[in-house]
């Protein structure tokens, strides 16, 4: 039904989304306080308020499938309020199960499907906790529904809705009404096909496709995905807009061997206020299907209700008509909802003051610009009277001459030239004392623009904030089933929830956090008889933290479980050959071995983690986001990741260097320094260009070669710059340092985006384009590319 | 090209394979089985239609297609072929001829095919095994 939504009609929908989810989130989080206190009678209101908005917008909505079992829930819920039951363990389950289902039913929904899973097992454990008793149900959720079982729930069998699907509400009319053309009549064509054809299924498209050549098809119920299905509907109604009578087509629709009757009706849109009822009450005119040429009744029936009855002349072909409305299931899967943001509003008045202050600031540099032109004017004016001075002066030197000649003294001349050009000195004084408080005011200006610009960057920047707790909050709910189905005690505690983090950022945090706290709770977490035998308490505590530090966030994850045994660690990456057995390395380093590609250290291959991709995976996910995830343990105490992230992604520390004519910015966190040698101080080893950092040995990549930016080859000195993380570093030889700078960074589109080594652009002070550098990509390229080209090199030689 | 418009009522008597201007109706068969293709055949010129070609694979339809075009009328393409199949042959040719009448012939069983081809664009379908009033009614049907 949410094929036809009009735009105002998706916000609607978005909110609906967005409010179901917080309502889910709600029914879940206060599931698991009713569990600790089973006796907490808020946390029951709060459930029931909960599922009752939910019920209550599924409706609105249309989601008949949500709405009904929401309803469930909520009479379920009603009975728990009531002290009727008592909330023991299964009844929790159920609730849990049931939120699961309604989880899944709104994802469904989002992605355009109806759930389709099976809900009747749910559904009596439900009942029967109305009824007081308890039914122990399977606690598996079918998440991603299967179109199959669409098809199960979309089955005509279920006599009750049937009527239901048969009429129209006001609305839906409203909007066949706007998909329609103007001068187009609107029919419902039901049509009703043989079940003793042999590929019976085949005939809802069969039609729709028969349709589609005569006039467009606006909507079809059941829908265009169920009609697709491999399933055979008894009877499809077709709503179309026609350009003409559809009538004259009957016989083409009547499909010998596939169609059993065909009726076509007209649904007459103008009418429609205040209706309600089913097909037969709403003002369809019915045209039986026995009187052929009906036409002349079809044509009649909307009488005088269309200005438009002029015959439409342009009998517009089949294909044309077709096109603009293609096949109604396109719709829904072409439009990936953007995102919604909820911001404190605070931030917005904030942003508009801000703007305002622009407003006065620019106001300021027009008077500004105002005061440099009367300037200019007076400047001009002087230096007229300047000139004209001086051309007086050299217009009377010949005269002062002859006088001298004439025995005048030169004293004499002097004291008279003095007077007669005095005020010349002081010509220009005006000018400069008003042009130096002009070029303060603009000074001051230009500094409040400054401040401006930076508060509103990082008011908009404050605008995509939002709050960990939107994926803390998901924790709970994770660890209460992981530490159940491990049959281990875990106490989740969660700090810092507050801290705010960018938004995409946040989106992409999640898996890897989860995979974390996975990994602390299946390997950290003893079981309670190992824990009972360490002197520890049974129940273990897993703590995650959010923190802010300078422009980075910290987020931690703690547990008191047995922690890491580096021997084991150490000895598993010998065996694995991530390591020399020769090499010593530190136990922090030690720790970190865990991230590498298929290192896992649990004894036994659990479904919670261990298959040897995880951690891995964890830190590949956490440095796309430019951050860095270590890990620190002790023995038999417990451990601790640690995630380092930047708060957005959108702003960066960088530095730009110069190579060639060519900007280049290199995001600041992954320079570790920056030298200046002399050419004759890098060396070649095994065809590496290296050269000695202290004790180190760093290969070097030169920009200017990877890039293919003509440079001179052999300055005097070599700029290099150190990029990478400890274990993995390499230097970028360029010209020259600039300096650091904030970089914005503007994504590169289209062909731009495959190009290795670059992470996008950044327009500088100056307005020139400088791009910015992806330094984990350009690990892996440039040693490859540089040996390539050295190699061609030496070819063409 | 036939249009609706101004295709009169047909006497039952008159021969089927006759379009409105008495010429016979062009087909070309796309069938990979002799045996289908002839079957085909028979019925089609025993109303008066013109088999003006056949092919044995659904490459080979789609050039015979583009060679023949304007000149044929009706294509019947079988939907499991060697080479290409039918649904992609029929795909082609829409592409090539978006009025061209394509008639597709299915085996039991072959119903998402069935609707992918008329969602591409085929007119009608046949389920094999053909019967001779089927064929030629759905076939009369759709060069309408």
């Amino acid at each position: 039904m949410s094929d036809y939504l009009d735009p105002a009609n998706e916000e609607l929908l978005k909110d609906f989304f967005l409010e179901a989810e917080s309502q889910v989130e709600m029914l879940e989080s206060n599931i698991l306080v009713l569990e600790n206190d089973p006796g907490n009678s808020d946390a029951v209101d709060e459930l029931f308020r909960a599922a009752h908005t939910l019920k209550g917008g599924a409706a609105t909505v249309q989601m008949d499938e949500l709405a009904e079992f929401t309803h469930l829930v909520e009479d379920a819920l009603d009975a728990i309020r009531e002290g009727k039951v008592s909330v023991s363990a299964p009844v929790v389950d159920t609730l849990l199960t049931a939120t699961d289902i309604t989880k899944a039913m709104l994802t469904d929904r989002q992605a355009g499907k109806i759930y389709g899973g099976d809900v009747s097992s749910i559904k009596a454990a439900l009942l029967g906790i109305l009824q007081g008793e308890t039914v122990t149900v399977d606690t598996a959720v079918d998440a991603g529904s299967e179109p199959a079982q669409v098809a199960t729930v979309e089955a005509p069998k279920d006599v009750t809705k049937a009527p239901s699907r048969a009429s129209l509400s006001e609305y839906e009319i409203l909007e066949l009404r706007e998909a329609a053309k103007e001068e187009q009549l609107i029919y419902a064509v039901k049509v009703s096909f043989r079940e003793d054809n042999p590929m019976n299924t085949i005939g809802g498209i069969h039609l729709f496709t028969t349709l589609k050549g005569l006039c467009s098809v606006l909507k079809t119920d059941p829908d265009f995905e169920a009609l697709y299905e491999d399933k055979y509907h008894p009877e499809v109604t077709y709503y179309v807009a026609a350009d003409d009578d559809l009538e004259q087509h009957r016989s083409r629709l009547e499909i010998s061997d596939v169609v059993d009757k065909v009726e076509i009706a007209l649904v007459a849109a103008e009418e429609t206020p205040a209706v309600e009822a089913p097909v037969v009450e709403t003002p369809v005119v019915e045209t039986p299907a026995e009187k052929p040429p009906a036409a002349e009744t079809a044509k009649k029936a909307p009488p005088a209700k269309k200005p438009v009855e002029a015959p439409a002349p342009e009998q517009s072909t089949a294909s044309d008509q077709g096109e603009p409305d293609a096949a109604p299931g396109d719709r829904k899967r072409g439009q990936p909802a953007g995102s919604l943001l909820r911001v404190d509003s605070r931030r917005i008045d904030n942003l508009l003051n801000l703007v305002s202050e622009t407003v006065i600031n620019k106001a300021a540099f027009n008077q500004v610009s105002n005061d440099f032109g009367e300037n200019l004017a007076l400047f001009q004016s002087v230096e007229g009277r300047y000139r004209e001075m001086l051309k007086e002066l050299f217009d009377s030197l010949p005269d002062y001459l002859e006088q001298i000649q004439q025995g005048k003294s030169v004293k004499e001349i002097r004291a008279e030239i003095g007077e007669r050009f005095n005020d010349m000195p002081g010509l220009f004084d005006d000018f400069e004392g008003g042009y130096k408080k002009t070029v303060a005011r603009f000074r001051g200006t230009a500094q409040n623009l400054g401040r401006i610009a930076g508060e509103l960057q990082e008011g908009v920047m404050r605008i995509r904030m939002v709050p960990v707790s939107q994926i803390f909050s998901r924790f709970p709910r994770l660890v209460r089933d992981l530490s159940r189905s491990l049959k281990k005690q875990i106490d989740l505690v969660i700090q810092g929830e507050d801290t705010e983090l960018d938004k995409s950022v946040i989106e992409d945090l999640l898996d890897p956090l989860i995979h974390c706290v996975r990994n602390s709770i299946d390997h950290g977490i003893e079981h309670p008889e190992g824990r009972r035998e360490a002197g520890k308490a049974d129940v273990g505590t897993v703590t995650l933290r959010a923190s802010n530090e300078g422009n980075m966030i910290l987020i931690e994850v703690v547990d008191d479980g047995r922690g890491i045994d580096v021997d084991a660690v150490r000895k598993k990456a010998i065996d694995r050959g991530i390591i020399h057995p020769n090499k010593q390395i530190s136990d922090i380093e030690a720790y970190n071995l865990i991230f590498h590609p298929g290192f896992s250290t649990a004894r036994t291959v659990t479904n919670v983690s261990g298959r040897g991709v995880g951690l891995d995976v964890v830190k590949r996910q956490i440095e796309k986001l430019n951050g860095t995830v270590t890990v620190t343990s002790a023995q038999g105490s417990g451990s601790r990741f640690t995630i380092k992230i930047p708060l957005t992604l959108a702003i960066i520390q960088g530095l730009l260097v110069k190579v060639g004519g060519e900007m280049y910015a290199i995001p600041i966190t992954s320079v570790i320094d920056s030298h200046r040698i002399k050419p004759s101080q890098i060396k070649l080893i095994d065809n590496y260009e290296v050269f000695n950092v202290r004790e180190d040995v760093v290969s070097l990549i030169r920009l200017s070669r990877l890039f293919r930016i003509p440079t001179e080859e052999n300055p005097e000195y070599h700029y290099v710059v150190i990029v990478g993380s400890d274990e993995r570093k390499m230097g970028l030889v360029v010209d020259s340092l600039i300096g650091e700078e904030d970089v914005v960074i503007k994504p590169l589109r289209d062909h731009f985006t495959s190009s290795p080594g670059i992470a996008g652009a950044n327009i500088t002070g100056e307005g020139k384009v400088s791009l910015i550098i992806d330094v984990s990509q350009l690990l892996e390229l440039g040693l490859k590319r540089e040996k390539e080209e050295r190699a061609r090199r030496e070819l063409s030689i | 090209m036939k249009t609706k418009q101004d295709f009169p009522s047909i006497n039952q008597k008159e021969a089927l394979g006759k379009g409105p201007d008495g010429r016979a109706i062009r087909v070309l068969i796309v069938d990979d089985s002799m045996f289908v293709t002839k079957q085909i055949g028979q019925i089609l010129t025993s109303e008066g239609f013109e088999v003006v070609a056949s092919a044995a694979d659904g490459q080979e339809g789609l050039e015979k297609y583009k060679e023949l075009y304007p000149n044929v009328d009706l294509v019947t393409m079988d939907i499991t072929m060697p080479r290409m199949d039918g649904v992609s042959a029929l795909e082609k040719i829409m592409e090539f001829d978006n009025k061209a009448c394509v008639v597709m012939i299915s085996a039991l069983g072959k119903q998402d095919l069935v609707k992918k081809s008329l969602l591409l664009g085929a007119r009608n379908y046949i389920v094999k095994p053909l019967d001779r009033t089927k064929v030629l009614e759905r076939i009369t049907a759709s060069i309408r």
